[in-house]
């Protein structure tokens, strides 16, 4: 690529020429964007030399297709797939890094929490943590509240005196929340179960029986409505 | 000072398949490389280092050498700087200047300069000659009991498990009970098989078992193992008196950082591969097979193949060469422009190469390569 700019920068430092030429890159990369995207000069920022060090394993990750393709490196339809999807990881984690230094717009934590959550079912025992989790970004469509444990016997566990009589209306009820979980895993193509509950038994019988179902992740918490945005987006992360 | 560019740059094996034998089994898996990564360093894995590089708690070099121990069968381990090292340390233990040691006539040529820099007297097992190289238990035992008829005092014995020329797998188990009958303590160079195939150092009778990491153990190299019977681990790992945790042979340290590191991250990835030996020599056959299509080509050495590393004869790319306007470099060109690297420049009477962890679509493409060269140059012969 030629800078026609350079001409200029003769009796320039080494570092100042170096800083330049990677504003006229980033400029330069930022044309080739959408309006939307494009790339504006970094300001201060502090490396996330964790999510570095991810890039760097991801994209090793990815270089064993180009082994294992040898010598046309072509792919077949489910490596392409595979390749991409582990670029597209990378992607996302350089703009992470970009958006430290402002030279792309932040995403909200909003907005973070909502792409995050796309193929996620979140299992939790009360309406009003629906209605935080809602607040955090998660499209409520993802959510399903279990008022009642997933097996019947589970509710004599949570409530030793309930009669046997009012057990067969928990039992319907049972029955439409595990109806509502399997719609909305089919219809919504969604591939994790995460139970959010806080730390109480309804919460732990909970949790215990959609691992045992549905092999689903447990996050406990002491107080839910403590929980920031920004907490809650690195617990689904 | 201004510095030359050093060209370090490798695309070699991102676009091509490289058939060199030396190269096929060093090559990193994805965990070696990210751990290359991490320990990239000249002193990376010292900063816990209490005076013993086998010690280290942290990361756990101790832990790994109990690992790479079972992994092999020996009673003692040590990480050297390659297989040749392993070799001198031994001998530099066992014998004195002017010793003899019997070694298969298949050796590397380290084995001899080992046996050199230590001024030790070589007395070589002969193999069977054209066309299969094989150095058989029973010539061994005849060089030996000869060399002992003369009232010489062998010291030490020295079998190539895999050879570099033929890649003959030689019948270790037997070779070292002869040894053992004699009173000889034998060394089984495993630099071609360690981290290929399944070592079994206590079942095959060897009293010392070396390997190589950048050969065929996945790791960045320089860098050896060095495995010991029990009888022998005074004697080869004795400490220095001024300096009393440095094992005298190992100079204190051997490799470090990078080389031991991927060697370490390696081993899971090592130790499952050769449970899969029986497949990799399935597929070098059926290499062999189709190469063998071709009229003027012949592989040597044992028939069938037991090992990855394949020598064949082919007079058929001679006759092309001679006349071919670039004469002997035509084969390497033809093979280059067709992304296939690793048989050395101008070489047509004969080659060695591996298809060593190609896949079954790669190998077929590569015999398919030497087909075509053949088709293309077919009015030259």
């Amino acid at each position: 690529m030629y800078f026609p700019h350079f001409s200029n920068f003769n009796g320039d430092s080494m570092e100042k020429l170096r800083l330049r030429q990677a504003q006229l890159l980033i400029e330069e990369a930022g044309k080739s964007k959408t309006a939307c995207e494009k790339l504006k000069s970094p300001k201060e920022g502090k490396i996330n030399a964790c999510l570095y060090s991810e890039i760097i394993n991801e994209l090793i990750e990815a270089e064993e297709f180009i082994y294992s393709s040898r010598p046309s490196h072509k792919l077949n339809e489910k490596d392409s797939n595979l390749f991409c999807t582990k670029i597209i990881g990378v992607r996302n984690k350089i703009d992470k890094i970009l958006a430290d230094f402002s030279v792309i717009e932040k995403e909200s934590v909003e907005e973070e929490i909502k792409k995050l959550s796309e193929n996620i079912l979140i299992l939790t025992t009360k309406s009003n943590f629906k209605k935080s989790f809602s607040k955090f970004g998660v499209d409520p469509q993802r959510i399903v509240v279990a008022g009642v444990p997933l097996e019947v016997e589970d509710m004599k566990i949570l409530n030793p005196k309930i009669p046997d009589a009012a057990l067969k209306g928990i039992e319907k009820k049972i029955e439409h929340v595990k109806n509502d979980i399997q719609r909305k895993v089919s219809d919504l193509n969604l591939d994790k179960i995460l139970v959010i509950v806080e730390t109480d038994k309804a919460g732990e019988i909970l949790a215990k029986r959609a691992k045992e179902l549905y092999n689903a992740n447990i996050i406990a918490f002491d107080n839910l409505k403590d929980i920031t945005a920004e907490e809650f987006k690195n617990i689904i992360y | 000072m201004e510095c030359k560019e050093y060209g370090l740059t490798r695309s070699a094996e991102r676009d091509n398949l490289n058939l060199n034998p030396l190269q096929r089994g060093g090559v990193l898996p994805l965990e070696a490389k990210k751990a290359l990564l991490e320990y990239a360093d000249g002193y990376s894995v010292c900063d816990y280092c209490a005076g013993r590089l086998d010690e280290i708690p942290t990361p756990s070099i101790t832990g790994f050498l109990d690992d790479l121990a079972k992994f092999i069968n020996v009673d003692e381990v040590r990480t050297t700087h390659g297989a040749r090292e392993s070799k001198f340390a031994i001998m530099h233990s066992l014998c004195e200047p002017g010793d003899t040691v019997i070694v298969d006539g298949n050796a590397h040529y380290t084995t001899h300069l080992a046996a050199e820099r230590n001024r030790l007297k070589m007395i070589e097992v002969p193999n069977n000659g054209h066309p299969e190289y094989k150095i058989t238990p029973e010539g061994y035992k005849e060089t030996l009991e000869n060399a002992i008829d003369k009232g010489i005092d062998v010291k030490l014995a020295l079998l190539t498990h895999v050879d570099g020329n033929y890649g003959n797998l030689t019948d270790a188990k037997k070779i070292g009970g002869v040894a053992h009958k004699e009173g000889v303590p034998i060394i089984l160079n495993c630099a071609y098989s360690m981290g290929r195939l399944p070592i079994d150092a206590k079942d095959l009778n060897m009293d010392f078992v070396v390997g190589s990491g950048h050969k065929s153990m996945a790791a960045s190299g320089p860098i050896g193992v060095l495995g010991i019977k029990e009888d022998y681990t005074d004697k080869i790992l004795q400490v220095s008196k001024r300096h009393q945790v440095k094992e005298i042979e190992m100079l204190g340290c051997t490799s470090r950082g990078a080389p031991i590191v991927t060697l370490m991250a390696s081993l899971p990835h090592v130790a499952e591969r050769v449970k899969h030996w029986d497949e990799k020599v399935k597929k070098t056959r059926n290499f062999v097979s189709q190469m063998e299509e071709i009229e003027g080509i012949t592989q040597v050495g044992i028939r069938p193949k037991e090992h990855d590393l394949t020598r064949f004869e082919t007079p058929v790319f001679d006759k092309i060469a001679e006349k071919h306007p670039r004469r002997g470099f035509f084969l390497y060109e033809e093979l280059k422009k067709r992304n296939v690297v690793g048989i050395k420049r101008g070489q047509t009477k004969w080659f060695k190469c591996s298809v060593y962890g190609f896949s079954e679509e790669q190998i077929n493409y590569i015999a398919d390569s030497f087909k075509e060269i053949v088709e293309k140059y077919k009015e030259y012969l």
